[in-house]
């Protein structure tokens, strides 16, 4: 894992490579995802970690530190699935850590694999903030791509749940009802709705894993990505929306997606790094969650979470 | 004899002058020989009294073992051809009739394959007058607006799809917006229900409502430009397009270009009823010519013209418009998306309603997306916003009684 292909790169909010110490449980820890073979419309969203990070440098560091383990490796091109196995094997370093994954990525395929690595430890919820339901359907068993990666989270057997915000626009049919377990909160919806208003959607039987493509903002405020679409958030209510949800609901796990530093000169990546500050401001909220939700939550396994295989290549 | 498909219209790409080969003839073709001497079908036909030549348009645009692909890129008929009808083409790059290339037996057998290439314009009756003006009027473009497919002549639909890459008249880089429009519709695909092969349309997750179920669609490709023409000429190809493409009951959607494609269309209107325009832009200090309300109400047809600020309400458009029922509406891309980043800008909501309260008080009888500058740092974004718009104006002109 820290072979001598390790890079060690400046982190998120100049966080630190958490391995050797001895952080306190339950902290926020970053992982990179740089790919964008997912994204079916352009390449770039590969470079989101790296101006995420940058973009964070110029932000006042958030009230509660977190760390960021580096990027997970993807320079020798695997296929799909074998980039996919290593995310999940760094979801479970992260975990056998005692932390909690916050995945910068790359395209938004990239979230099946902390869903499931996540999921097969705890049921949980997943809170799913797109300007897309990412439902299509797929051809081949084997494709993981950015459109219809919900469509195969939904699959997953510890998934107890799915709460969609900011599907917009015009598409082919109504992708307002996925199927069971599934809310779908438009975003026209969204936008007359408090942020505590949308928190009481999402119900506190099951931890939540945050899935953020940056799509979900109005392509005014982080028009840097492949798919935008008009008529989204603002940043702010989401920020709101975030901070409500780390101090009210249980979070295993969050990633944030399809940021393209290529389609505009940082302005999205700021977004991105502001969002990410949202949420680790409000972080120390999670410990009294953690005690009082470990009652209500199924335990899937009592097992301790794997550690990763050697040889997984995180820079 | 080997008999082997030697026309595959249904290959046929986006194409002014495609028809449907009709079954007999499509039975009968045959693959002609290197001397065309030989495997050619019966038919019966007499040969034509004059000489054929090859059009100076055609171009070869691939090829296999079997078969070829020619086109003719001033008509934007494509057709795929077996090797062997290929290869009698050659004996036409002279002018010659029928008869000098082929036996009298093989002559009248062959005359379903000439008299296609001569409906196709691969082969051009070389005795006739050459035209007082050679108008080439439209080009295949390199996608359809939403995969829909391209306009079949005698086939009429609801909506035609035209673009006008038309950029001279103002500072606008535009000539490439009609194909950035068209690469960003792909995402919203046109579509037939399995059952009953009717149009499924689309859903609006903004306003929580099916669009356009049963609207046919088809792309008539672009309106040829030769830059350096005269305006006049433009004008004149421009009329000549909508003419060919949008006649009868078809609403036009023209993709522009710069706005003043808005006065082009306008002036060049196959069915002049009676009309008023609405101009949703927030550029109010427009004073180009041929983009300026003053030359648009020129036109002979236009009785009022309205600019509309994105901004603005849906009450009162009905009086700005004089009572006029048909509307032309255009919509300025550029200023569209500049209001919607602006500090107390409308949402992409307000446009829309703004767009279907026209549509619920009017017939809109025609639409475009002008102005979109590939030079603005959002021209992606004005492309994806431009889709949405266009799908939402035809809606308002399709799905007024729904309403």
């Amino acid at each position: 894992m820290m072979g001598d292909n390790t890079r060690h790169l400046t982190g998120l909010f100049r966080w630190t490579d958490p391995r050797g110490m001895a952080p306190e449980a339950g902290g926020l820890c970053v992982l990179g995802a740089p790919t964008d073979h997912g994204n079916v419309v352009l390449r770039g969203a590969a470079q989101g970690p790296a101006a995420i990070r940058h973009a964070s440098g110029a932000l006042d560091p958030p009230r509660n530190s977190g760390w960021d383990i580096g990027d997970i490796d993807r320079s020798d091109s695997p296929d799909p699935q074998p980039y996919m196995d290593r995310i999940g094997d760094a979801t479970r370093l992260v975990r056998g850590l005692g932390l909690v994954p916050l995945l910068l990525g790359g395209d938004h395929s990239i979230t099946y694999a902390p869903v499931s690595a996540l999921s097969a430890e705890r049921d949980l919820r997943v809170i799913w903030l797109d300007a897309h339901t990412d439902f299509s359907p797929w051809s081949e068993q084997s494709h993981h791509n950015h459109k219809q990666v919900l469509r195969r989270i939904s699959t997953l057997p510890g998934v107890g749940g799915i709460v969609q915000i900011g599907y917009r626009g015009i598409t082919i049919g109504d992708e307002r009802r996925l199927g069971d377990g599934t809310r779908v909160v438009t975003s026209a919806s969204a936008r007359l709705m408090s942020g505590e208003d949308l928190v009481a959607i999402v119900p506190d039987d099951l931890p939540c894993y945050i899935s953020i493509d940056i799509d979900v903002i109005d392509p005014v405020h982080a028009p840097g990505t492949s798919t935008p679409v008009p008529g989204g958030l603002s940043p702010e209510a989401l920020a709101a929306f975030l901070r409500l949800l780390v101090r009210h609901r249980e979070v295993v796990g969050i990633d944030l997606t399809e940021v393209n530093p290529i389609l505009d000169s940082g302005t999205t990546a700021t977004v991105a790094a502001g969002l990410v500050a949202a949420v680790a401001d409000h972080w120390d909220h999670q410990k009294s969650l953690l005690i009082g939700c470990a009652a209500r939550t199924r335990i899937r396994s009592d097992e301790p979470a794997p550690l990763p295989s050697p040889g997984i290549a995180i820079d | 004899m080997r008999v082997v498909p030697a026309i595959d219209e249904t290959k046929a790409l986006p194409a002014s002058e495609v028809r449907p080969v009709a079954p007999d003839r499509a039975a009968l073709v045959g693959s002609i020989g290197p001397t065309g001497r030989d495997d050619v079908a019966t038919c019966g036909e007499q040969p034509l009294g004059f000489r054929m030549v090859l059009s100076d348009e055609i171009v070869l645009e691939s090829r296999d073992d079997t078969h070829v692909v020619i086109a003719n890129l001033a008509r934007g008929t494509r057709v795929r051809v077996s090797q062997g009808i290929y290869r009698f083409m050659h004996a036409f790059r002279r002018p010659r009739r029928v008869d000098e290339v082929l036996s009298s037996h093989d002559t009248s057998r062959a005359m379903p394959h000439v008299r296609m290439l001569l409906d196709k314009n691969l082969l051009e009756n070389a005795d006739a007058p050459p035209p007082a003006t050679h108008v080439k009027v439209r080009t295949a473009a390199a996608y359809r607006f939403c995969n829909a497919p391209a306009l079949v002549s005698g086939q009429p639909t609801d909506f035609v799809v035209l673009g006008i890459p038309y950029d001279l008249t103002a500072d606008t880089d535009g000539r490439l917006a009609p194909n950035l429009i068209r690469q960003k519709s792909l995402n919203y695909p046109y579509q037939l229900r399995f059952d009953d092969a009717v149009p499924r349309g689309w859903f609006d997750a903004d306003r929580a409502t099916n669009i356009l179920s049963g609207a046919t669609i088809a792309d008539a490709g672009d309106v040829y430009v030769d830059h350096g023409e005269t305006k006049a000429q433009f004008h004149e190809r421009v009329a000549i397009a909508l003419a060919q493409s949008c006649g009868g009951r078809s609403v036009p959607l023209i993709l522009g270009g710069d706005r003043s494609v808005t006065y082009a269309t306008l002036a060049g209107l196959p069915n002049r009823r009676e009309l008023a325009v609405v101009q949703l832009t927030a550029d109010t200090t427009n004073s180009a010519v041929d983009t300026a309300e003053e030359r648009l109400r020129e036109i002979e047809h236009v009785r009022h013209v309205a600019i509309l600020d994105p901004c603005s309400k849906a009450a009162g458009i009905t009086d700005a418009l004089g009572g006029a029922n048909n509307v032309y509406l255009s919509i300025d891309l550029a200023s569209s998306v500049r209001a919607l980043g602006a500090e107390e800008g409308p949402s992409i909501q307000n446009l829309k309603s703004l767009i279907t309260s026209i549509g619920a008080a009017h017939a809109i009888i025609g639409i475009d997306l002008v102005g979109l500058d590939m030079r603005d740092q959002a021209y992606a974004l004005a492309g994806i916003t431009g889709c949405q718009l266009a799908l939402t104006a035809m809606s308002a002109a399709h799905d007024r009684g729904a309403a």
